[in-house]
């Protein structure tokens, strides 16, 4: 399973319910707003440190450099599209809108 | 591997269709084979052939590029009757037609992806 | 049906495992009436054996089901009265988060269906059973 999360989780609790139901060693992959979550030193580090405490944890690129956000949480891996689709061919998808 | 995707939201407004199109893209360049889009709800104003943005990406006519490499485009004939897209004002290359294809692609395909909002 | 009958020819093949998957809530927005037609159709190619079909609801999604439910003065269709007819339509496997009941305050009494309630873990395998989830 890939978890697929395009919310912002300082408006939406998108990514503290799928790592709810997601089991350990689940990837989770942010895209759209969803990337905010990867964004260092914020009110959310703890939720995403949780999450990467479990889970690895992957982030759009364009996404990222689209909303000007640079400095990520360690151990978040960024990928493209192309990372993207290998990661769908890896796993059937959650989609978590 | 086959794939298949369907997109929940209309263009512009969100970035569902703009993410879809970039991992349709990406999967072609991985040699993957994508069974079909299914443009539902509001996605289906993603196949309206009179979008015009100045200086914009025009995403139907994107759209309807992919359509043209043999990929199926199809919006659902039912959400399309409600929001007034019929065929004719439709992009070359979409179809406007029934939520079986959508079961039809979800059948042929090894993975499915949605997005929407 | 107005979807159209299935045109697929059994392959053989197993069933694709398809699992809608309701999270929001009806009326302030469309998404669980559509992700109902998609049921619906779907039950028509569980007919032909092409799919096998399941339905879950997490997050707000259990309010799709919830009992006393009257949009008319919105001038929009009651959703959840459809619910109880799906078997009809060979729709019969209805699961719930029981968090998210438990959130809510609800219980399967307060339900227009009887799901069967799973708890994360349940959740998270039925999950992975899928070939395809459809988000709603």
């Amino acid at each position: 399973m890939l978890f697929t999360v395009n919310k912002s989780p300082y408006l939406r609790g998108n990514l503290e319910g799928c790592l709810r139901l997601a089991p350990a060693g689940t990837p989770l992959l942010l895209y759209e707003d969803g990337v905010y979550a990867a964004a260092a030193g914020t009110r959310v580090e703890g939720l995403l440190r949780q999450a990467l405490a479990s889970h690895p944890v992957y982030a759009v690129e364009a996404d990222l450099k689209a909303r000007g956000i640079a400095r990520l949480i360690e151990g978040v891996r960024v990928i493209d599209y192309a990372g993207f689709v290998e990661l769908v061919e890896q796993h059937p998808v959650v989609p978590w809108l | 591997m086959k794939i298949g995707v369907m997109v929940q939201e209309g263009p512009y407004q969100h970035q569902a269709s703009d993410s879809a199109w970039e991992f349709v893209r990406a999967a072609l360049a991985r040699g993957h084979e994508i069974v079909g889009v299914f443009f539902y709800t509001d996605g289906v104003y993603n196949v309206n052939r009179f979008m015009n943005p100045p200086g914009e990406r025009v995403i139907g006519k994107r759209w309807s590029e992919l359509g043209a490499q043999g990929i199926p485009l199809v919006a659902c004939v039912t959400d399309s009757t409600y929001r007034g897209i019929t065929q004719e004002i439709a992009v070359p290359n979409a179809k406007i037609s029934g939520l079986g294809n959508l079961a039809e692609f979800i059948q042929q395909a090894d993975r499915f992806v949605t997005f929407g909002d | 049906m107005e979807h159209g009958e299935p045109r697929g020819e059994p392959s053989g093949a197993p069933p694709r495992k398809v699992l809608v998957l309701m999270r929001k809530a009806p009326y302030g927005s469309l998404y669980n009436w559509e992700g109902l037609q998609v049921l619906l159709i779907m039950g028509a190619y569980k007919m032909q054996g092409l799919v096998d079909i399941a339905v879950a609801f997490v997050e707000d999604g259990v309010f799709a089901i919830t009992q006393g439910q009257d949009p008319s003065s919105l001038g929009m269709k009651a959703i959840a009265k459809t619910y109880p007819a799906l078997p009809d339509f060979e729709v019969d496997r209805f699961y719930v988060d029981g968090q998210s009941l438990a959130d809510r305050n609800l219980t399967l009494d307060d339900l227009v269906i009887k799901p069967e309630i799973l708890d994360a873990a349940g959740m998270a395998r039925l999950l992975a059973e899928q070939d395809a989830i459809l988000p709603f």
